[in-house]
C-alpha cells in the first residue's frame, strides 16, 4: 500500500503546477458564454449526423449551393460538440471547451517547465501564450487541435533516441485527430521535424521515430475523406481567406499581437545572446512563418517557443530554490481542481447572442422565398431558423464556387448587383443597415419588415 | 576569419558598396514614377519653396484653413527642387541617387561584419530587395537612407564611441525630412543604453548623445508637434491604407520580410552567441517593422550586418549535419587604394546620372483620372476618390480636393464623411447636402458610383478608371 501511494504522491507533486494552472484556466474558460458564429453551424452539422446516423457529405442548409458536395472534415469534432449540446445544452459545450483548453494549459505548463524552469519564469510565458491562444477559444473543433498540439509536443520532447514505448501513442492520436479537426497536418509536420532532426543528430537511432512518423501519416488516411482534410489545411495556409478576422496577419498593435511579437523578440533576442539548437531552428522557423500567415496560428509558435524559452531564460541558478514546497503546492492544486469541478455549475446555459439578429427570427419564420443574409449570421440562422435556407454562412468553402463573390458584390453594391438579385431570386434581406445594398434597396422601396432599435440589423422584403 | 565586431578602418574599401549602389541606383530608373503621394508632396514642396512654409491647408475644400503637418518640409522641398531643375527626370534621378546611397550604406554595413565581399553582398541582397518596396518618390525614401546611415554609424561607433557625436547631426536632418526619425532616435537611445552598460568611460558620451539627439528633433518648424505624425503612425497606423496594413507574408514583399526574419531566427540558433549591441540594433526594430508593411525594410536593413557576420556559420552548421563539407576560402585582404574608391564613386555616380537622364521621365498616369481634368468644375464641391487627391492637387489646382493622401488633416469629420459617401452609408445623402457637393469623381466600381448610375445622375465623363457625376439639385 505504501509503495503504491508513494509514486502517486510523487506524481501528484510533480504535476501540481500544471494541474493548478489547468484548473484555474478551466474555471475561467467554463464561465465564458458561447459567442462564435461558427459554433452554430458546427453544432447543427453534428446534430444532423447524430440524427441521421450518417456523415454529412453535402450541403443541406443553404439556398445557394443545395446538395453541393463538401468536405466532411471535422465530422468527429462536430459530433462531439453536438453530443455535448444534446447532453447539457450550451453548458455542455462550455464544459467541453473548458476541458480542452485546460488540457492545452496542462501540456503548455509541461512545455514551459522543460529543463526545470522555475515557476516564476515559466508562469509569465504560460499566461502570455494562453492569452495569445484566446483567439481560438471558440466552440469549434479547432479546440481539439489546441489541446492536441501541445500534448504531441510534450510527447515528442520526452522521447529519447531509439525506440520508446511512447512512440506507440502517436499513431492513435493522429487517427483521432484527423477526424476531429483539419489542423492535424500541423501535428504531422511537427512529428516529421522531430524525426528529421533525430535522424540528423542520432543517425540510425532516429529510425524508430521516422517509422512512427510514416505510420502517423498512414493512419490519417483512414478517415472518411483524407484528401478533403489535407486540401482544406493547405488552402488555409497558402491562401488564407483574409475576409475572416482570424485569418488576418498578426497585428502587433493589438494585445494578442503584441504578446506574439514579444515571443518572437524574446526568442530571437535570447537566441542571439545564448544560442539555440538545430531542433529549435527546425521547429520554430516554420511555425513562425505559419504564425505570420494568420493570427489564428500565432499560438502554435508561442506554445512551441515556451518549450525553449524557459530553459534559456533561466540564467539565475541561485534563485532556483525559490520554489513552492510540495506541502503547499499539492493542496493548492487539489483545491483548484475541486474548484474547477465545482465551477461546472457556473457554465452558461445560454449563448451570448447579442451580436446576432435574435429579434429578427419571428419576422423571418414565415418562408418568403430566398433570404440574403449577413455572412456572419448564417450559422446562427442555420441553428435557430432551420426552415429558412441561408444564402451564405461561415462554412465558407462550399461557397467559393462564385457564391461568395456574388454575395460580396451584392451587399457591397458592386456593378451588376441588380442582375445578381434576380439571378438568386432574392426576396428578403437580413443585413446590417449600413450595408450599401440595404441603403439602396430602402431607397428603392423595399419594405422594412423588422429593424433593430439599436441599428444592428434590418429585414427588408421585396415590395 | 570572420570579424563580426570589426569596424570601418583604413582597411575598409568603399569600392564594392559604391559599385553595388551604382548598379541598383541605375536599375531603379527602370521603374516609372507615379506614386499617389508624389504629387501632393511636390505641391507642398513648391508651396514651401515659392511661398514659404504653409501651416494650414490650402489644397482642399473640406479642411481648408485647418492646420496641416509640416514634418516633411525639407524632403518635399528637395523633391520639388529636383523637379524644378530637371522635370520628371529630376525626380527619377533623385530617386536613383537615394537608392544608390541607401544600397551603398547597406553593403558597407555588411562589410563591417564580413570581409568576404561576396558573402557581404549576398547577406545584403534580401534587405536591398525589400527596400525595393520603399523606392518611392517620397520623403520616406530619405528616411530609409538616414536609417541605413544610422546603422552603419552605430556599428562603426561600437569600437570608436566618439563617432556617436555625428548622430545628433543625422537626427536633426532626418527630423526635417521624414517622421521615421523617431525610429532612429529610439534605436540610438537603446544603443547608447548598451554602451552605458558596457563602457563606464563612455557613459557621459552616451547620455549626451541621447539628450542632444532628443533636443535635435525639436529643431524643426513643427517644434514639439513633430512627434504627432510619428506617434500617430506608430501607435495607431491607419490600416485602411495599404502600406500601413499589417505585413502580409503571402505578398511578395512579405515573403522577403519573412525570409529575413526566419534567416535571423535560424542564424541566432545555429551560430555562436553574439553581443548585446547586436540584439539592441535588431530586436526593437523588428517590433517596429511588424507594425506596418511600410516599416518592413527597416528590420531587413538593421539585420544585414548580423546576417553577414553570422549566417555563414549557421549554414556551415546545417551543412555539417547533412555531411556536406562547406568551407569558405580563407580571405586574403587586398583592399583597393583610395584612388580606386574615388574612381568607383565617379563611375557609379556617372552611371546613375546617365540612367536618370535616359529613363522615361513621364509619370505613369494610367491609374488616375487624367481624362476628367478638362471637365472638372473649378472651385469647391468635387468629392474625389482618396487615391486621386494628390494627383488633383498637382494637375487640377483650380479644383480643390475633398480628401487626399495627407490623411491626418482629414482625420475626424472629413474622413468620416468621405467613408460614408463612397461606401454609401445610410446618411450619404445628408452628407452630400451638408457638404454642398456638386460633383463626384470616383471609381466606377465604388458603391456610390453604382448608386449614382442607378439613379441616372448626369455623367460628365467616364472611362474604365473613373466616372465624373454631377450631383443633381446641387448649388
Amino acid at each position: 500500500m505504501a509503495s503504491a501511494t508513494r509514486p502517486l504522491a510523487a506524481i501528484l507533486a510533480a504535476n501540481a503546477y500544471p494541474l493548478s494552472v489547468a484548473s484555474a484556466v478551466f474555471i475561467i474558460a467554463v464561465g465564458l458564454p458561447s459567442a462564435d458564429p461558427d459554433t452554430y453551424w458546427q453544432v447543427a452539422m453534428g446534430r444532423w449526423m447524430l440524427d441521421h446516423r450518417e456523415l454529412l457529405h453535402q450541403d443541406v442548409f443553404s439556398s445557394t449551393v443545395p446538395g453541393a458536395h463538401f468536405g466532411i472534415g471535422e465530422w468527429l469534432g462536430e459530433i462531439a460538440l453536438a453530443a455535448s449540446f444534446n447532453i447539457a445544452g450550451w453548458a455542455g459545450i462550455a464544459v467541453l471547451r473548458a476541458g480542452l483548453i485546460a488540457i492545452a494549459s496542462y501540456f503548455l505548463v509541461r512545455l514551459a517547465r522543460r529543463g526545470g524552469t522555475p515557476w516564476w519564469i515559466s508562469l509569465p510565458l504560460i499566461v502570455a501564450a494562453l492569452l495569445v491562444s484566446k483567439i481560438t477559444w471558440t466552440d469549434r473543433p479547432q479546440l481539439f487541435t489546441l489541446a492536441l498540439f501541445p500534448a504531441v509536443l510534450v510527447l515528442l520532447f520526452s522521447l529519447s533516441p531509439g525506440f520508446s514505448r511512447r512512440l506507440l501513442f502517436l499513431p492513435p492520436i493522429f487517427l483521432i485527430w484527423s477526424d476531429l479537426h483539419s489542423g492535424y497536418p500541423l501535428g504531422l509536420f511537427v512529428v516529421a521535424i522531430f524525426a528529421a532532426e533525430s535522424m540528423l543528430t542520432n543517425g540510425r537511432r532516429g529510425l524508430p521515430l521516422v517509422v512512427t512518423a510514416i505510420a502517423c501519416v498512414a493512419v490519417t488516411f483512414l478517415n472518411p475523406a483524407p484528401i478533403d482534410f489535407a486540401g482544406a489545411a493547405r488552402e488555409s495556409v497558402l491562401h488564407p481567406p483574409r475576409f475572416l478576422v482570424e485569418f488576418l496577419p498578426p497585428d502587433v498593435v493589438t494585445p494578442a499581437g503584441a504578446l506574439f511579437a514579444g515571443f518572437v523578440m524574446l526568442v530571437i533576442g535570447s537566441a542571439m545572446l545564448r544560442g539555440g539548437s538545430l531542433r529549435e531552428a527546425m521547429l520554430l522557423a516554420p511555425l513562425l512563418y505559419l504564425a505570420l500567415t494568420a493570427q489564428r496560428h500565432m499560438l502554435f509558435f508561442c506554445f512551441a517557443a515556451s518549450a525553449f524559452l524557459g530553459p534559456r531564460l533561466n540564467p539565475l541558478p541561485r534563485w532556483r530554490s525559490f520554489e513552492l514546497p510540495v506541502p503547499v503546492r499539492l493542496p493548492v492544486a487539489i483545491a483548484l481542481f475541486v474548484a474547477a469541478l465545482g465551477s461546472i455549475v457556473s457554465a452558461p446555459v445560454r449563448p451570448d447572442d447579442r451580436a446576432y439578429p435574435a429579434g429578427a427570427l419571428e419576422a423571418l419564420r414565415a418562408d418568403s422565398g430566398v433570404l440574403l443574409n449577413e455572412y456572419d449570421w448564417g450559422g446562427y440562422l442555420i441553428f435557430n431558423l432551420p426552415e429558412r435556407p441561408v444564402f451564405v454562412d461561415g462554412s465558407y468553402v462550399q461557397y467559393l464556387n462564385g457564391v461568395l463573390d456574388d454575395y460580396r458584390a451584392l451587399v457591397g453594391l458592386r456593378p451588376g448587383w441588380q442582375g445578381l438579385l434576380e439571378k438568386y431570386t432574392v426576396r428578403e434581406l437580413l443585413l446590417q443597415p449600413q450595408r450599401p445594398l440595404a441603403v439602396a434597396l430602402r431607397e428603392d422601396g423595399w419594405q422594412v419588415r423588422a429593424a433593430d432599435s439599436q441599428g444592428r440589423w434590418i429585414v427588408l422584403a421585396r415590395p | 576569419m570572420d570579424r563580426p565586431g570589426a569596424t570601418v578602418t583604413r582597411a575598409f574599401s568603399w569600392s564594392l558598396p559604391l559599385f553595388a549602389g551604382g548598379i541598383f541606383g541605375a536599375l531603379s530608373t527602370l521603374a516609372t514614377i507615379g506614386d499617389p503621394d508624389l504629387f501632393w508632396h511636390l505641391a507642398q514642396g513648391r508651396q514651401t519653396v515659392t511661398e514659404g512654409l504653409a501651416r494650414v491647408d490650402s489644397f482642399s475644400w473640406s479642411v481648408n484653413g485647418l492646420p496641416v503637418l509640416t514634418d516633411q518640409w525639407l524632403g518635399q522641398a528637395i523633391w520639388y527642387e529636383a523637379y524644378a531643375a530637371l522635370g520628371w527626370n529630376g525626380i527619377i534621378l533623385l530617386r536613383a541617387l537615394l537608392v544608390a546611397a541607401t544600397v551603398t550604406l547597406i553593403v558597407a554595413a555588411a562589410l563591417t561584419a564580413q570581409r568576404r565581399p561576396i558573402v557581404a553582398v549576398v547577406a545584403a541582397l534580401p534587405a536591398i530587395g525589400l527596400s525595393r518596396f520603399a523606392w518611392t518618390e517620397r520623403p520616406q525614401l530619405m528616411g530609409l537612407l538616414c536609417f541605413a546611415a544610422l546603422i552603419l554609424l552605430l556599428r562603426a561607433s561600437a569600437e570608436r564611441p566618439r563617432l556617436l557625436m555625428a548622430v545628433p547631426v543625422l537626427i536633426v536632418v532626418w527630423a526635417n525630412l521624414h517622421a521615421s526619425f523617431a525610429l532612429g532616435l529610439g534605436v540610438t537611445a537603446i544603443f547608447c543604453g548598451e554602451l552605458w552598460l558596457r563602457r563606464p568611460d563612455a557613459r557621459a558620451l552616451a547620455v549626451g548623445v541621447v539628450a542632444v539627439s532628443i533636443a535635435a528633433t525639436l529643431l524643426t518648424p513643427s517644434g514639439v508637434s513633430i512627434w504627432t505624425s510619428a506617434s500617430g503612425h506608430f501607435l495607431s497606423p491607419p490600416r485602411v491604407i495599404q502600406e500601413e496594413g499589417v505585413p502580409d507574408v503571402t505578398q511578395p514583399y512579405g515573403m522577403v520580410f519573412a525570409f529575413v526574419l526566419l534567416a535571423v531566427l535560424s542564424t541566432a540558433m545555429l551560430s555562436r552567441p553574439t553581443v548585446l549591441r547586436d540584439v539592441a540594433l535588431i530586436v526593437p526594430v523588428l517590433f517596429v517593422s511588424m507594425t506596418a508593411a511600410r516599416h518592413t525594410p527597416f528590420f531587413a536593413v538593421a539585420s544585414v550586418p548580423y546576417l553577414a557576420g553570422h549566417a555563414p556559420e549557421a549554414i556551415s552548421a546545417i551543412a555539417s549535419r547533412l555531411g556536406i563539407n562547406v568551407r569558405l576560402p580563407a580571405f586574403a585582404p587586398r583592399v583597393p587604394s583610395l584612388r580606386i574608391d574615388l574612381a568607383t564613386a565617379a563611375i557609379a555616380l556617372a552611371v546613375v546620372i546617365a540612367a536618370g537622364f535616359i529613363a522615361r521621365g513621364e509619370p505613369n498616369l494610367s491609374p488616375y483620372p487624367s481624362g476628367a481634368l478638362s471637365s472638372l468644375p473649378p472651385g469647391p464641391g468635387v468629392v474625389n476618390d482618396y487615391d486621386w487627391g494628390g494627383f488633383l492637387i498637382w494637375y487640377a489646382p483650380a479644383t480643390p480636393v475633398f480628401i487626399d493622401g495627407r490623411l491626418f488633416p482629414y482625420t475626424g469629420d472629413a474622413l468620416r464623411d468621405y467613408e460614408t459617401l463612397v461606401s454609401l452609408g445610410p446618411t450619404w445623402r445628408d452628407v452630400l447636402a451638408r457638404r454642398g457637393a456638386r460633383a463626384l469623381l470616383v471609381k466606377p466600381g465604388s458603391p456610390v458610383a453604382v448608386r449614382a448610375r442607378d439613379l441616372r445622375w448626369p455623367i460628365v465623363t467616364e472611362s474604365a478608371t473613373y466616372v465624373l457625376f454631377i450631383v443633381p439639385n446641387s448649388r
